[in-house]
């Protein structure tokens, strides 16, 4: 028995262990239906074993999964019918071609849907090499068919894995667009990536893992907002830092030459009005926009997220 | 569909694509001609009269100096005889010895016969066939089953809700399929070798030919000897998930035992009664048609052979089934 509302990944205190390695730890993720959904990590930090799990590939050593709002949980081949996923690099029969790499994993699926193999084709471009052998293909190539391949049988629920790795610049723009509109007709996608950039431009929550452990989990917005920096040029900025500075709810508060670098918890007009009591007025306020990536490392407390991080840096970084 | 059935079907959608298992088809078809065209030459000869060998004093040679000389017997029988510089002493001796062997030959001819047309050269070319048969299909299960592992596509598979051991199923499914389709290829060129090595020769006079029944047991002998080396193969390469492992050890296996059971078979006489329940003697005595070939479970019924080979592969197919069932699966092994 499924519930619509409830969400389509649910899972308590998942656990994954591989000897003396715990490779997920306790984790408990909530992933509503429909939009994009981000799952970050660095590499190692347990996103491919979480999806392993998910995927019914690696039995968990201790939690729990529920999927589609099944009341049981656990994962059964009824729900893997309506997902669709490509795992790291996507893996194909070097001697099939492309289309009959598809058709293959079509009909063994038993989700055959006439000219639904030619549509994908299509969809990712490789219609003209359709009739090539796997193993001819290009590193993008094989990734444009591991997109097709996740989208086999029009699932509910497509995960993601790094689709762009190997990609140019325009076929990363084109899987980041596809990904987007997947995730705007109703099904939900899992994308995980450590392409910050990629994620916080596709994703609308996203979740983020490190040493097997969750970290956060939220909307993209409220996630790189949380932080709740303000910027602030007033009449007399080294006096609003003083006030600022013995206020219970501002803090962190510095000068950077352009005005005054402080973060709160509390509503902006509270400062505001904190300044005015003081006798320092406010000529302007605005939010300092972090990017993920930033709100990744600090969180995560890593130097890092990947050699192949593009995420780009704002001149206004807090 | 039933689940076994779609796996089972695209996974020989997936087999007659590749390069191996065609490959492997001509080996054995070329193979199993040996037990055809060798009996037919045997035949010519045997047609022929055959030859007597003697040791003669002097003759051919120097005086006091031996040596054996051989002589076509249908030149021996000839009057005169054909042979030149015969001592004619020798000539009654030969002839006794002629005839003899124009005696036995006149009662292997049908035999001889029978086993290069059909339908006993089905039978000649299914013992041929299963010998070299039974390392080729191994190759073909081990790879059929490891590439799935090597090539990380055993995960791609199961993601898309195939059950694991109804995949599983599927593959050993489609190499007992195989194994019957190569043996059906067998059948066919046999029987067009036969048919024309047939329009070659005389059959001999009051030649019955054997009856199809035995041909057809012959098919079904060599298929199922094949069933327990494919289970045999499966587990071990899904236990050490490579193709490479899967095959060595089994073929290594079914090599050894042998030998090793007729070195400890020199220690004690017990362990004939293990070897009676042992894999490969079992299927060199089911092979055989229960005959004491090399390593052969020697003296023992067709049943037991077929019991013992049925008990191990139901053991066999289990334990690779749990495996199966019961690992994680994760990235491409490359082996």
């Amino acid at each position: 028995m499924t519930n619509d509302a409830a969400p389509v990944i649910e899972t308590t205190d998942l656990s994954k262990r591989f000897g003396s390695v715990l490779a997920v730890d306790r984790l408990s993720l909530r992933v509503e239906r429909g939009g994009v959904f981000g799952l970050l990590g660095s590499n190692g930090s347990g996103k491919t074993t979480t999806i392993g799990m998910l995927l019914g590939l690696v039995e968990p050593s201790g939690g729990s999964i529920h999927l589609f709002g099944n009341a049981q949980p656990g994962v059964r081949p009824a729900d893997l019918h309506r997902i669709g996923a490509i795992v790291e690099t996507p893996s194909f029969y070097p001697y099939l071609s492309g289309r009959d790499n598809l058709r293959y994993f079509q009909g063994i699926s038993g989700r055959s849907v006439a000219g639904e193999v030619d549509r994908l084709l299509d969809l990712v471009e490789l219609a003209p090499s359709a009739g090539r052998k796997f193993s001819t293909y290009s590193l993008g190539m094989k990734q444009r068919l591991g997109v097709a391949y996740a989208l086999l049988g029009d699932p509910d629920l497509v995960f993601l894995d790094e689709p762009t790795n190997g990609l140019d610049p325009a076929g990363v723009a084109e899987v980041r667009e596809l990904v987007k509109a997947l995730g705007e007709d109703g099904r939900t996608v899992v994308l995980s990536s450590h392409m910050l950039a990629e994620v916080e431009q596709v994703c609308q929550r996203v979740a983020i893992i490190s040493r097997g452990r969750l970290l956060a989990q939220g909307l993209v917005e409220d996630l790189v907002r949380s932080q709740g920096v303000m910027r602030l040029r007033t009449n007399d900025d080294h006096r609003a830092s003083s006030v600022l500075t013995a206020s219970p709810f501002a803090h962190d508060v510095s000068l950077d030459g352009t005005g005054i670098l402080v973060r709160t918890d509390e509503e902006p007009w509270m400062l505001t009005r904190l300044l005015a009591e003081h006798g320092v007025y406010v000529a302007e306020m605005t939010p300092v926009q972090t990017t993920l990536e930033q709100y990744f490392l600090e969180v995560t407390g890593e130097s890092g997220i990947g050699s192949d991080s593009t995420a780009t840096q704002t001149g206004d970084a807090a | 569909m039933n689940i076994v059935a779609r796996s089972t079907a695209w996974e020989w959608f997936k087999l007659r694509r590749r390069w191996m298992p065609w490959i492997l088809l001509i080996v054995v078809v070329l193979f199993s001609q040996l037990g055809v065209w060798p009996a037919y030459f045997g035949y010519n000869e045997l047609g022929r009269g055959g030859q007597v060998t003697m040791v003669s004093s002097g003759q051919f040679g120097g005086p006091g100096e031996q040596r054996p000389i051989s002589v076509e017997c249908a030149d021996v029988m000839a009057e005169p005889p054909r042979v030149a510089d015969l001592d004619p002493a020798l000539v009654p001796g030969l002839r006794v010895q002629c005839a003899e062997v124009t005696k036995r030959a006149a009662e292997q001819l049908p035999i001889a016969y029978a086993n290069f047309t059909l339908p006993g050269s089905i039978g000649q070319a299914m013992t041929t066939a299963s010998a070299l048969g039974s390392i080729l299909i191994a190759v073909l299960a081990a790879s059929t089953v490891g590439v799935e592992y090597s090539w990380g596509t055993l995960r791609t598979v199961l993601v898309r809700g195939t059950g694991r051991w109804q995949y599983l199923a599927g593959k050993i499914a489609v190499l007992l399929l195989a194994a019957l389709a190569a043996l059906i290829v067998v059948v066919g060129v046999t029987a067009v070798s036969s048919l024309v090595a047939q329009s070659l020769v005389e059959a001999p006079a009051g030649y019955v030919a054997p009856g199809w029944g035995d041909a057809l047991g012959a098919i079904g002998r060599a298929w199922f000897g094949f069933v327990p080396m494919i289970a045999l193969v499966v587990l071990l390469t899904v236990l050490t998930s490579s193709t490479a492992m899967g095959m060595a050890i089994g073929i290594g296996y079914t090599i050894a035992e042998p030998l090793i059971m007729l070195l400890v078979g020199q220690l004690s006489d017990r362990v004939t009664v293990v070897t009676d329940y042992l894999l490969a003697a079992n299927i060199n005595g089911w092979t055989g048609g229960g005959a004491a070939a090399f390593g052969a479970a020697g003296g023992l019924s067709s049943l037991h052979h077929f019991i013992v080979l049925s008990l191990y592969t139901v053991v066999f197919v289990a334990l690779a089934a749990w495996l199966i069932e019961s690992r994680d699966v994760t990235k491409a092994t490359g082996t």
